[in-house]
């Protein structure tokens, strides 16, 4: 530990040039450079922006480049951003010896007999990313990549810190495990493909490090962009080195406090019976004094036809009715009523968002218990789904968790009230 | 021993074969060279087109190779130019590869080679080597050729649609390609390439209709269909496949151009939901889509082949200076392959979840489809045997043809063994396999027959020592570039994926070193194309003047001036035998041709084998 | 003579062609896919049977090639146009017409050779393919393909499938080493296929249909599933792990732990991120 920490204080700003040392490595060949967020030059209707303040903007640029490198070739690792092994997979160096003769020196893939291949670098998080993930979610991290236009649910604009399937507390910035489960596994029902098949483990850690870096540097453009929309062009002192200090702090302590901050359901998932399931299945419909609004955004069927979203025909005429350029104009065509419910619900990123078809049976943010009761208990960060914890309690949760686990193989469950007691589900308890 | 011409004929007595009638060639430039009804003109303009979509289809090919040998690295200059951007570090996206194997296959085959063939040859020689002044419909001829440019406008206006170029290969399999959501490439650029292989297979639907009206009702006397150039015979027997098996093609088309547009549900399985977007009705079969597309695209084969082995066969004759060996068995053979190839489709779906026993059923059809292929082979070394070979440029592509279908022929027989069928499928051996088929065979074909007939399409001979360079450095890199898909093929290198080292297989330095000396050749198969180029120029400006008969060949075509007059023949000619007559002994020359009636001194072998 | 010398170009091309499947069996990274352990070895037995039909057909196709080649050659070489001094040909054309009895030889004999290779291939098309052939087990899981990954659902500990117990893994096949293994093959979206390249196993996976396919392998540890039909913009990131084990007891074992993380309801915070 001691030395770890020692080894970031003396390479803390280690800049980690991909392209010098991995020529060879058809990945990194090509310039890439980061594009600008929309509000650091354009007018953005009710958002911070910098539009018509060209110093500021330098400064911004200027103040990204030096925290965290000019392009996406020549990383810099924030001091203090708490990435393990200070940052280093990012591009895949490693640390050679120890303390003050400590130096970093790229990986290499190795030869049959063991030996390094100079000519095969390992890519590391940037080269992993720029392969795997870059026509999606684009090279800011922004969800901007070539494809993702064609894809709902649109990819994941990384730049605002907020993940929607996490088990840290609501609103919270995601636990790295959470990151690790999604690229893993997928999600299930989206475009987001698993990547267990296609990158090992350790790759895995190395690609949720790029994630991280470049939520991180999108947040520190929001806070500047945001920090500079208050301040004057003409100020010399605006977005100084105190306040980007401060503001970097900020972006980096909210990811490091997010590690320590996972929620764990202290009791264990009650045994999933048909007391259970019914007691989850009034919560799911309001029939207890907590008074949940679940079928008002699931609906009544939870089938994803709630009251609360334009109904599912009217989503697929504005979002698969024609070209993904022209939706905007297919919003338009909506009549009053629609386009004031439309203009309600979308998710943080501004996209229009859809309740989940619970009956369908596809989890996207997992399938396991504890996914489930993380999604009841903290919410969907961005979307619309709430955070329910403490309003029920844990066992009231795991009722929930059971009445959906159980829905898409009884969709009578919600049919045909009251269901009798089936002799299929009590033994088919998932609480083994 | 060309008729004299004559400048025009007074009364006119009515048409019909024989008689002497002819129109004057129109005066005005529009109607003469580019509304023309004259076959020649639109064989040319049909030669010119596929010559134009051969670069463009070649082009996309070494890019696709790019990606193959170095994935995902930035092509230097063109990705910059065209197909990305730098927030993508100039990296190829994914679905764009798609779009390049789909739009090389799609032009490849239905904007070259069939066009090349069957409207550029099939136009300019069928009246000429029957004896006829033009085709039976020269309206509906021309008709043809201008349903092509609106294909192909459709099928470049594809790219510039939202989500661009198509991206379901040029086979376009439903569901990929009805579900609008389930790539770019199907939200709107599918649709325009349905329409682009419509207008495509229209026109050559009217061509074969007046193919084979042309060889039936206009053949000069003594024209018999056994006195025919195995070019005509060719081209007669792909006439009756796109005849009979276009309209499958079409009716499929439009099934799938509905599914797309109007909301049915030919081809969309119960409930089908691709990509999170609604569902549909359903109630299709999607495997439906793939017994109507092949039910053509089988046959199609045979059109993209049939007419270069027809050309081959007369190239051969002639420079062997030796009869065609087996002209009726030659002939049986293209009945044979016709006949065969209506009843072979299900070899392309062996693993598609067909009813395993039609498979077996499919397997032995596609066998015995083997043997008509093997006995042209046969009849083609027959040919040469014995014979004088002169290699010129022409002759060395046809021997080339003989020697590369060979191996395309012989690979085709790995995947009609249903059981190895199961892994080479969809692996580049299939990839190998077509290539050796359609450039081994029909491009070569189209290199022998363009230096062949050059000089009577255009008056001028071409280059022989440019093409003799071409040819060797063609020969060279093709082999370089497809022979080796087999092996990378076998060792189950999938077709159509933009990544290979995505499996751990084929993350090895074989194959990598193979993918990569197989770009190095593609891009020097593709520089010496311009060989050919610069050879056709510079001939069509400055090549010597041709004479009529320049290779001393017997067909009818070279009875006439070269180029042919607007009426082909001044006077209708007799044919008095066989086409291929070489070194008839007692002969002071070594060529009788068909228009010559046999001096006293000689004696015809009958044809008969 | 100069001309002549075409026909060595064509024999040049010949002699390589040759020599590329000559030396082929010869390097692991040109020959069919097989495990590193064991180079020549297929890992199913229908592979094994599918590779001695392809090394049957390359030999017949083999033999075809040499002999039509050095015909081709031969007769390039022999039958060139030669001209003395006074630019009159040496040697005048034969001129014959066909050989009707050569004719019969060369159509019967390569088709004899042709129902041959078919008759040949029956029997094994119809062990892997006919469903009436295909092993009388429950099948180990469903597999549906969508753009773009494999779902595996397995049926859990009650031996039944669409049951809450199923075990649902993405892109991870798990089977036992020395058993006929059936699975149910379906899609969700558009047409995929499931091929296993070591073990030469191919099969559309359409929308629509449920397809059994059965395979087995000799050899323990891990092999790889491709998608082999386009599929869309993703086609080629559409892998699979396929992993053998050796015994019943070990497969027995990786199931429990799947299905015991797939009921996960607390965290045991040091393993989760490992867990795996």
């Amino acid at each position: 530990m001691i030395t770890r920490s020692r080894f970031i204080v003396a390479l803390g700003l280690a800049i980690l040039l991909v392209t010098s040392a991995g020529c060879t490595d058809s990945l990194n060949a090509g310039p890439l450079s980061y594009v600008d967020n929309d509000a650091l030059t354009h007018e953005l209707k009710g958002k911070a922006n910098l539009a018509g303040k060209p110093a500021l903007q330098a400064k911004v640029r200027a103040a990204l480049a030096r925290i965290f490198g000019e392009s996406p070739q020549r990383i810099r690792v924030p001091e203090n951003s708490g990435f393990p092994s200070g940052g280093l997979s990012l591009a895949n160096f490693r640390q050679v010896g120890e303390g003050e003769s400590a130096r970093i020196e790229p990986i290499y893939h190795q030869l049959p007999d063991g030996r390094p291949d100079p000519n095969h670098r390992q890519t590391g998080g940037y080269g992993l990313y720029r392969r795997n993930c870059l026509h999606c979610h684009g090279v800011s991290g922004a969800g901007d990549g070539p494809t993702a236009a064609f894809l709902f649910p649109p990819p994941r604009d990384f730049r605002k810190g907020i993940y929607k399937f996490t088990s840290t507390p609501s609103g919270a910035r995601p636990h790295r495990d959470d990151l690790t489960r999604t690229i893993r596994d997928g999600l299930s029902g989206t475009s987001m493909p698993a990547f267990d098949a296609l990158m090992t483990p350790s790759e895995i850690q190395q690609a949720v490090d790029y994630v991280i870096f470049l939520s991180m540097r999108g947040e520190t453009e929001l806070a500047l962009i945001e920090e500079g929309s208050i301040s004057d062009e003409n100020d010399t002192e605006a977005l100084g080195e105190e306040i980007l200090k401060e503001l970097t702090a900020g972006v980096f302590d909210r990811w490091k406090s997010a590690q320590t901050q996972v929620m764990n359901p202290t009791i264990p998932r009650t045994k999933s019976d048909h007391e259970s399931v019914i007691r989850g299945r009034d919560l799911f419909l309001g029939r207890t004094k907590e008074k949940l609004e679940c079928a008002g955004c699931h609906g009544a069927l939870a089938k994803g036809d709630g009251p609360s979203f334009v109904p599912v025909d009217v989503f697929n005429m504005v979002v698969f009715g024609g070209d993904p350029s022209t939706r905007p104009e297919r919003v338009d065509a909506l009549d009053e009523t629609l386009k004031t419910l439309w203009n309600q619900k979308p998710d943080d990123w501004g996209n229009p968002l859809r309740p989940a078809n619970l009956v369908k049976g596809v989890f996207k943010g997992g399938r396991r218990p504890i996914d489930i009761f993380w999604r009841i208990a903290k919410g969907i960060n961005g979307a619309q789904m709430p955070a329910h914890y403490p309003t029920l309690n844990e066992a009231q949760i795991w009722d929930l968790v059971n009445f959906v686990l159980a829905l898409p193989y009884d969709p009578d469950l919600l049919a045909s009230p009251p269901p009798m007691p089936r002799p299929k589900l009590a033994e088919a308890g998932a609480s083994r | 021993m060309t008729s004299q011409v004559e400048t025009s004929s007074s009364a006119p007595v009515g048409h019909g074969q024989g008689d002497d009638h002819i129109h004057p060639a129109p005066r005005n430039m529009l109607s003469r060279y580019v509304f023309s009804s004259d076959h020649k003109v639109i064989g040319v303009q049909f030669l010119s087109s596929g010559l134009i979509f051969f670069v463009i289809g070649g082009l996309l090919a070494m890019a696709l190779r790019w990606q193959l040998a170095w994935p995902w690295k930035p092509m230097p200059i063109l990705s910059r130019m065209l197909w990305s951007d730098p927030s993508l570090g100039y990296q190829m996206p994914p679905e764009f590869y798609a779009k390049l194997f789909t739009m090389h296959g799609t032009i490849m085959i239905f904007f070259v080679i069939i066009p090349i063939l069957n409207g550029g040859f099939g136009n300019f020689l069928i009246p000429l080597m029957i004896g006829a002044r033009d085709m039976a419909f020269p309206r509906l001829n021309m008709v043809s050729y201008w349903f092509m440019p609106p294909a192909m406008v459709f099928i470049s206006y594809s790219f510039l649609v939202e989500g661009g170029a198509p991206e379901a290969g040029w086979t376009s399999y439903p569901p990929l390609t009805i579900a609008r959501w389930a790539t770019p490439g199907s939200l709107n650029g599918q649709t325009f390439w349905l329409l682009a292989v419509l207008c495509a297979g229209i026109s050559s639907l009217l061509g074969a209709i007046n193919y084979l009206t042309t060889i039936l009702m206009l053949r000069a006397p003594g024209m018999t269909m056994m006195r025919m150039p195995m070019t005509v015979w060719g081209l007669f027997v792909t006439a009756i496949l796109q005849a009979f098996a276009l309209p499958v093609l079409t009716s499929a088309l439009v099934m799938q151009t509905l599914d797309r547009v109007a909301g049915t549900n030919f081809f969309s399985p119960t409930g089908l939901a691709v990509a999170n977007a609604p569902a549909v009705v359903g109630g299709g079969g999607p495997i439906l889509f793939q017994h109507l597309f092949w039910f053509y695209s089988h046959p199609a084969v045979y059109v993209m082949i049939l007419p270069g082995m027809g050309m081959v066969s007369d190239i051969i004759a002639t420079f062997s200076r030796k009869p065609l060996f087996g002209y009726k068995p030659m002939v049986y053979a293209i009945g044979g392959i016709a006949g065969l190839g209506f009843i072979v489709w299900g070899h392309h779906m062996f693993q598609s979840g067909m009813n395993p026993a039609v498979g077996a059923t499919f397997m032995l059809s596609t066998m015995m489809i083997a043997l008509p292929s093997a006995i042209k082979v046969f009849n083609w070394l027959g040919t040469m045997w014995g014979g004088r070979i002169q290699f010129t440029t022409a002759m060395l592509n046809a021997v080339a043809f003989v020697a590369m279908f060979v191996i395309g022929g012989l690979s085709g027989i790995f995947m009609a063994a249903s059981p190895v069928d199961m892994h080479i499928h969809d692996t580049y051996f299939i990839v190998a396999h077509l290539h050796y088929v359609l450039f081994g065979g029909s491009m070569f074909a189209i290199f022998a027959a363009v230096q062949y007939w050059f000089p009577k399409i255009f008056g001028r001979m071409m280059n022989e020592p440019l093409g003799k360079l071409h040819f060797f450095l063609t020969f060279i890199t093709f082999n370089c570039t497809f022979y080796l898909m087999h092996i990378v093929g076998m060792h189950g290198h999938l077709r159509r994926i933009a990544d290979p080292t995505v499996y751990e297989s084929l993350r090895n330095s074989g194959v990598t070193n193979m993918n990569q000396f197989m770009t190095y050749s593609a891009f020097a198969l593709g520089a010496a194309q311009i060989l050919f180029a610069m050879n056709f120029f510079w001939s069509l400006a400055f090549g010597p003047r041709a004479a009529a008969n320049p290779w001393h060949a017997n067909t009818l075509e070279w009875e006439t001036t070269s180029p042919p007059a607007y009426y082909n023949f001044a006077r209708i000619p007799v044919v008095h035998h066989a086409p291929y007559e070489y070194s008839v002994p007692g002969l002071e020359v070594d060529f009788l041709p068909q228009t010559k009636p046999l001096p006293p001194a000689a004696m015809l072998h009958p044809v008969n084998s | 003579m100069v001309v002549r010398n075409w026909s060595f170009l064509f024999a040049l091309v010949a002699v390589l062609s040759v020599a590329a499947f000559l030396y082929a069996p010869f390097s692991p990274d040109w020959w069919l896919p097989n495990p590193h352990s064991a180079p020549g070895h297929s890992v199913s037995s229908m592979g094994r049977e599918i590779d001695l039909l392809f090394i049957v057909i390359l030999l017949i196709t083999g033999l075809v090639f040499i002999g039509t080649q050095v015909a081709l050659v031969w007769e390039a070489f022999t039958f060139v146009d030669q001209l003395d001094e006074q630019g009159k040909p040496k040697r005048a054309a034969s001129y014959f017409h066909g050989d009707n009895r050569l004719e019969i030889v060369w159509t019967l004999v390569p088709a004899v050779i042709l129902v041959f290779i078919t008759i040949y291939q029956f029997g094994t098309w119809a062990r892997i393919k006919y469903p009436s052939r295909n092993p009388k087990v429950p099948p180990l899981a469903e597999i549906t393909a969508r753009q773009f990954q494999w779902v595996m659902r397995y049926p859990g500990p009650d031996g039944r499938l669409h049951s809450p117990d199923d075990l649902i893994l993405i892109n991870d096949l798990h089977f036992v080493k020395n058993q006929p293994t059936l699975i149910h093959l379906k899609s969700s979206d558009v047409i995929h296929s499931f091929f296993l390249p070591q073990f030469r196993l191919k099969q559309d996976a359409v929308p629509g249909l449920t397809i059994p396919v059965w395979f087995d392998s000799d050899t323990a540890g891990s092999f790889e599933l491709a998608c082999a039909e386009l599929c869309g913009w993703g086609h080629y990131k559409m892998r699979g792990n396929v992993t053998v084990h050796e015994t019943e007891a070990e497969f027995a074992k990786w199931t429990s732990e799947r299905i015991g993380e797939q009921n996960r309801d607390q965290l045991d915070l040091a393993t989760d991120g490992e867990a795996r």
